[in-house]
């Protein structure tokens, strides 16, 4: 690979332990790991139907034939893969940094965890895709399998630039006909856009199970500034002059509570919502949601 | 260490350290511009206060130290020493410390001839002076007020003035066998040789100033005639003094010898420049001026103002001539005043020098170059300051 890793090595290290996991029944085709809706030839029992001409007949049983004189077939649940999509807020808030570490915008966050995903996903044999997305037109990679299509998600994931504002509802659609029901869906954005949560919020009432990685800068929580700033907003481009010192307290009163409220309002759209704030390690939302067993319910409630 | 001001007033130069703080505030104004994607969160109505700033505080503290320092300069701080306790010897020349009971010892004990700049005693001599009471009175005024002071004299002091020395500390006054011994100027001067040049004209007034020499002399030496000759460019020796009996001007030679020191002593006739101070020295009875003394640079010109035959200057035949030419021409020499040390013991005097106070100056200048060079290093170094 020509561009650089996105994955720190001690992080991949640590991947090991994580394990995507859907809440919903999976739908995807093929042998996977999830519990899916397809019954067919498999370990775990589903039920007995009536034989129907065209079933092989080792799948009939016999001892059940040799009780009840009929024929009945026996079927078992199929693990099927899962559709992963990376839904990458590409808007120009995404751009910003801490003055303290210039090069770790929210957007290259957003990526490594990005690549995260995809690495666990291709682990999983799971299906992936991803698309970036603000108004300047957006990135789709479809979902696929393998590694030659984690390549081709890393390449496009570098090429993509934090520009432009949220798309309106008209250019989404790509979104809608790309990402199937009860498809898992990680959402890395800053959750300033209205527009984003909107979709966030659909996309969990239409059966696909979102999770929502809230990126947030240090300034953001600490709000460190000094003296006289000119503030200025990327997107909008709308500016304002204020000291510092003076708006901090007020400011990470309003913010902390903007949080518990987006939270709320995620929690009770079904989407399980984590933060990250840039100076923590990369994978500490994604052991928060992928974690295994109990611990991670935990977590949701 | 006490320090105190020549001048105080200069110190109101302190007042322009408000200079470099002018330069150096400045009223924050301007505002980062930073991207800020939660500004709705921000609000809005607080305006950011301008704050008063202190701009490259190394640089400014570096410039104010600098004024100081100036302005202590130009103040002319100094520094009055809180001296050791020390005790001066102080021999006068001609004093023998051997055998003279009483003699201080220690540490603090300095031995000193009196003399100028008073040499230390394991020193030779220089030269011998003899102006015992203005060293003295000087050794006191420098001396710092604590200090004892011993003075070893001989029995017999020269270089005294008419008045009693009077010394404002308490003073050891040890009287050693020995004498003061006077310096050749000192000595009375005896003589004075003439060198005559004369032309034809006045060949015949030659005599006059051997006759004059000649009864200087004393018995044993009054063979020795004056050397008299036609005239002649060579300057004479320097011992002698010239007569110059002769009409026209003084050859350039005789000049150059005259303005180096020499004595001049010219007829009537003889044409010379005109001076702005020309002074009579010597009236005859009637109150006319007969010798006129002028200056050649350091060189004496005395000029007969009339012609020198008895029938115009009588006085040429009196014994009164050579008398008063000797006393004009003698050289002068420092009036000794001789005594004896036993009557001489300084008295003390209500008088108090002032302490003497050091000079801090060039401390200062060391410290004001070397804060000026450091201070032209450090903002040629901060060229982006410069620039705001």
């Amino acid at each position: 690979m020509s561009f650089p890793d996105l994955i720190p090595a001690d992080v991949r290290a640590r991947l090991k332990d994580l394990r995507l996991q859907a809440r919903r029944i999976s739908t995807g085709q093929g042998i996977g790991q999830h519990a899916s809706r397809s019954r067919g030839a498999g370990m775990e029992f589903a039920q007995y139907r009536a034989y129907e001409p065209g079933d092989e007949p080792r799948q009939i049983d016999w001892k059940l034939y040799a009780r009840s004189d009929k024929f009945f077939v026996r079927e078992s649940e199929r693990d099927s893969p899962l559709n992963v999509w990376i839904l990458l807020d590409a808007t120009a808030s995404m751009a910003q940094a801490d003055a303290s570490r210039p090069q770790w915008s929210r957007l290259q966050a957003a990526k490594s965890q990005a690549a995260c995903v995809i690495e666990l996903a291709l682990r999983q044999s799971d299906r992936f895709g991803f698309i970036a997305v603000n108004d300047q037109g957006m990135t789709v990679v479809n979902a696929g399998y393998g590694l030659r299509h984690r390549d081709q998600c890393l390449l496009a994931l570098n090429a993509v630039k934090a520009e432009g504002a949220w798309p309106i509802e008209a250019q989404c659609r790509p979104i809608w006909d790309r990402i199937s029901a009860n498809a898992l869906v990680v959402l890395l954005s800053d959750d300033f856009d209205e527009g984003a949560l909107n979709l966030a919020e659909r996309l969990s009432a239409a059966r696909r199970d979102v999770l929502s990685i809230q990126l947030l800068t240090a300034e953001e929580r600490d709000f460190p500034f000094k003296g006289g700033h000119r503030f200025r907003d990327a997107e909008s481009h709308a500016e304002l002059l204020t000291d510092g010192e003076e708006t901090r307290d007020e400011f990470i009163k309003r913010f902390s509570q903007a949080r518990k409220d987006l939270a709320a309002r995620f929690a009770a759209s079904g989407i399980i919502h984590v933060e990250y704030v840039l100076d923590q390690p990369i994978d500490a939302p994604l052991r928060r949601l992928f974690i295994q067993g109990k611990a991670r319910f935990q977590e949701s409630v | 260490m006490n320090f105190t001001w020549l001048l105080p007033s200069a110190l109101a130069a302190l007042a322009a350290i408000a200079l470099p703080l002018l330069i150096h505030l400045s009223r924050r104004s301007e505002h980062k511009p930073t991207d800020f994607a939660a500004l709705r969160w921000l609000s809005a109505h607080r305006r950011p206060q301008r704050k008063w700033l202190l701009q490259e505080r190394v640089l400014l503290a570096i410039r104010i130290l600098l004024l100081i320092a100036l302005a202590v300069f130009l103040a002319q701080a100094v520094r009055i020493k809180q001296a050791k306790p020390v005790h001066w010897v102080v021999v006068i020349p001609g004093a023998k410390p051997a055998g003279v009971n009483n003699l201080p010892g220690g540490k603090n004990v300095e031995w000193h001839w009196l003399s100028p700049g008073y040499p230390l005693f394991e020193q030779p001599l220089p030269s011998s002076t003899i102006a015992l009471s203005s060293l003295l009175r000087e050794l006191d005024s420098q001396l710092p007020k604590t200090a004892e002071l011993t003075i070893l004299a001989p029995e017999k002091l020269a270089g005294l003035d008419g008045e009693r020395m009077r010394i404002s500390r308490k003073v050891n006054w040890l009287i050693t066998p020995g004498e003061m011994k006077l310096p050749d100027s000192a000595k009375p001067v005896k003589s004075v040789k003439f060198s005559i040049r004369y032309d034809a004209a006045h060949a015949k007034n030659v005599m006059y100033f051997q006759a004059a020499q000649r009864s200087w002399q004393s018995d044993k030496n009054k063979s020795i005639a004056a050397d008299a000759t036609l005239l002649s460019d060579v300057p004479p020796s320097k011992d002698t003094v010239l007569v110059w009996l002769a009409s026209g001007k003084l050859p350039p030679s005789i000049v150059q010898w005259l303005q180096q020191g020499g004595t001049l002593i010219a007829a009537k006739e003889l044409t010379l420049p005109a001076f702005n101070e020309a002074f009579p020295v010597w009236r005859d009875a009637q109150g006319a001026v007969i010798l006129r003394e002028s200056k050649m640079a350091r060189g004496r010109i005395l000029q007969w103002q009339v012609p020198l035959n008895p029938s115009a200057m009588p006085l040429l035949l009196s014994t009164e001539f050579p008398d008063h030419l000797f006393s004009i021409l003698r050289p002068k020499s420092e009036s000794i005043n001789s005594g004896f040390a036993l009557q001489q013991t300084p008295e003390k005097s209500a008088m108090l020098w002032p302490e003497r106070p050091e000079p801090l100056w060039p401390w200062l200048l060391w410290a004001i170059v070397f804060l000026f060079i450091v201070e032209r290093w450090f903002s040629g170094r901060k060229k982006a300051w410069a620039s705001t």
